[in-house]
């Protein structure tokens, strides 16, 4: 059975009654770092519906594959019957940046808080049905936004200042002689009074939030006497392969809106390094697995590429023929160089050809592009141009084609 | 009205204020600012905290009642015009994480160590991380008395220096006069 096949299938198997070794094989390939695995084995064991945690922010945004990795665990353990409490921090949202000084996070009204809860879920659900049974929704201003004073101290004075001034990030704004606000120290033990609220026994997130996981353990345990155990997920890398992380400001991301043959074309861009990591982030692949899928990457990585892009588009749309679909339209348009404007990704006509080309997020730097120009790769219209027409605007309407794969179409004035 | 300053630069028509926390039992180095506001005519009003101590010390709500009183009928005794507990100012409870929230996205982990007293400034690792909530508290205090009480001009003494001047780059129309609490 094919990989796009086999794994498809796997999304909507029901996980109940399997075993705690089983689970976590699961769960390892999309773990950078686990506080701790015997905990969460000890807990799978206890055959007790668990309580697993996943925070967000209730600003709307427009997410990338990147932050769809801790998703997928979620989905892992609620295909397994364990409860999921989706918590948006509305708390926070609700106050905005009390130096009014940053224009990005203004004060979210209630109506804009839920129109954004909408937005979230509406892009989570297309890797993670949040409408299933046993999925809780949650917003923390409901017991963050009736706290005392006297809870206040009771919760905070299990942290250690200097432990929560630890974290790299803070360090290093520091040493740049950037402000960190009283506000961001207190935010890992927030997290914790959440977890205290929501009795959490598995917290899922990124494992750039290792030391907020830390004071939310620290908490639960003084108050609970038994601290969460945390899967945290690795930060996973952008498209270009460059060792940068996946993100909208380096272009180099994958945008869950993204229409199918977009999801598959930039899955098809991606270097070859990054298809066993992709796979063993979005697909329900276990531990035993993973050196029979690095073997067939290694054989034929062009046809693994194809599977795995098979594999999200048909996962995005819960469909497993659109995935078959976007691979016969890719097949098409490139092997037999039959491009129309039709199969491109459109892009919209701003500034110079190199601005318009770099805002795919396709290509890591202006030079990449002048280095395709002088190889004769980028045409528009059907004709080749000289580098020097990449810092000219262009009509509208245009496509462009660079090498045998990408096609853009350009649109607007 | 018209503003007239007086020979020690006080606006004739401000509000004066004095801010404590009910951490003992009140002191006769109080009875300085009631001094200074009776020898410059001027009417003030004590702030009275009632509330962080409360937290701090986990007292009862008999416990707590006690000091309170105390200090009211001290206060008045000494002179001042009159005296407002926190509690009447901020009478909403369950506000409380907001308000400390709110204040702490407005102080700078640095300008929070430099408030510390020099031997936890210099033992870092023996501070809780609860020891945030006091500037916190402390602005949304000294805010509250400004706007819900109209105080223009608080007094302090030299070891509340550093917050005041903390406060008066973060609140907005107030001003604050040091006073000599060791004077006699």
């Amino acid at each position: 059975m094919r990989f796009e096949e086999k794994y498809y299938a796997k999304n909507s198997e029901s996980l109940e009654g399997i075993s705690s070794d089983e689970m976590l094989s699961m769960l390892k390939p999309k773990t950078e770092k686990a506080i701790t695995f015997d905990g969460i084995k000890e807990k799978l064991d206890s055959k007790n519906k668990l309580n697993v945690k996943f925070g967000t922010d209730p600003t709307g945004p427009d997410l990338h594959l990147g932050h769809i990795v801790p998703i997928r665990v979620l989905d892992l353990f609620n295909r397994a019957g364990h409860n999921i409490d989706l918590i948006f921090g509305d708390f926070t949202a609700k106050i905005g940046d009390p130096t009014g000084r940053s224009d990005e996070r203004p004060i979210l009204t209630d109506e804009m808080i839920a129109q954004n809860m909408l937005t979230f879920r509406d892009q989570v659900n297309k890797y993670f049905d949040t409408d299933r049974e046993n999925v809780r929704i949650h917003q923390n201003s409901l017991w963050l936004g009736k706290m005392a004073l006297a809870s206040v101290f009771d919760y905070l004075q299990v942290i250690n200042l200097s432990q929560a001034m630890q974290r790299e990030d803070f360090r290093s704004r520091a040493n740049s002689g950037k402000t960190v606000s009283l506000a961001e120290v207190m935010y890992g033990a927030m997290m914790g009074i959440d977890s205290v609220h929501l009795n959490t026994d598995i917290e899922i997130g990124g494992v750039d939030q290792l030391l907020n996981f830390q004071q939310t353990r620290d908490i639960q345990r003084a108050r609970n006497g038994k601290a969460e155990d945390i899967i945290m997920t690795p930060i996973i890398e952008g498209t270009s392969g460059d060792g940068r992380k996946m993100s909208k400001s380096y272009g180099n991301y994958i945008p869950v809106r993204a229409d199918v043959d977009e999801v598959f074309g930039k899955f098809m861009s991606i270097p070859d390094t990054l298809i066993v990591p992709y796979i063993k982030a979005f697909a329900p692949v276990n531990e035993q697995e993973i050196p029979e899928i690095i073997a067939a990457v290694k054989k034929d990585p062009m046809e693994m590429k194809k599977q795995l892009a098979s594999y999200m588009v048909a996962t995005s749309v819960g469909e497993f023929n659109k995935g078959l679909e976007a691979r016969e339209s890719f097949e098409r348009r490139f092997a037999d160089k039959n491009v129309t404007a039709e199969d491109a990704i459109q892009l919209i006509n701003q500034g110079s050809l190199v601005d318009i080309l770099l805002s795919s997020g396709d290509f890591k730097s202006k030079s990449e592009l002048r280095r395709l120009a002088e190889q004769g790769g980028i045409k528009i219209n059907g004709h080749k141009i000289e580098p020097e027409v990449l810092n000219e605007t262009i009509g509208p309407d245009s496509l462009i084609t660079i090498g045998k794969r990408r096609a853009y179409a350009i649109k607007g004035e | 009205m018209q503003s007239k300053e007086n020979d020690l630069g006080i606006i004739g028509n401000d509000k004066y204020g004095f801010n404590i926390w009910t951490k003992n039992e009140p002191k006769p180095y109080i009875d300085n600012y009631a001094i200074f506001a009776k020898k410059q005519n001027i009417k003030i009003e004590a702030i009275v905290d009632d509330l962080l101590p409360a937290a701090v010390f986990g007292r009862s709500k008999k416990e707590n009642d006690d000091m309170s009183r105390l200090y009211i009928e001290y206060m008045h005794n000494i002179g001042f015009d009159k005296v407002t507990l926190v509690s009447e100012l901020l009478p909403d409870r369950d506000k409380d994480l907001e308000r400390i929230y709110r204040s702490s996205g407005k102080i700078a982990l640095s300008t929070f160590i430099s408030l510390l007293p020099e031997t936890k400034r210099l033992n870092q690792s023996s501070i809780e991380l609860n020891e945030i909530i006091d500037p916190c508290w402390q602005l949304e205090v000294l805010e509250s008395g400004i706007v819900i009480c109209g105080i223009t001009k608080y007094l302090t003494g030299k070891r509340s220096l550093a917050l005041f001047r903390f406060a008066k780059d973060n609140i907005t129309d107030f001003d604050y006069l040091v006073i000599d609490q060791d004077q006699k």
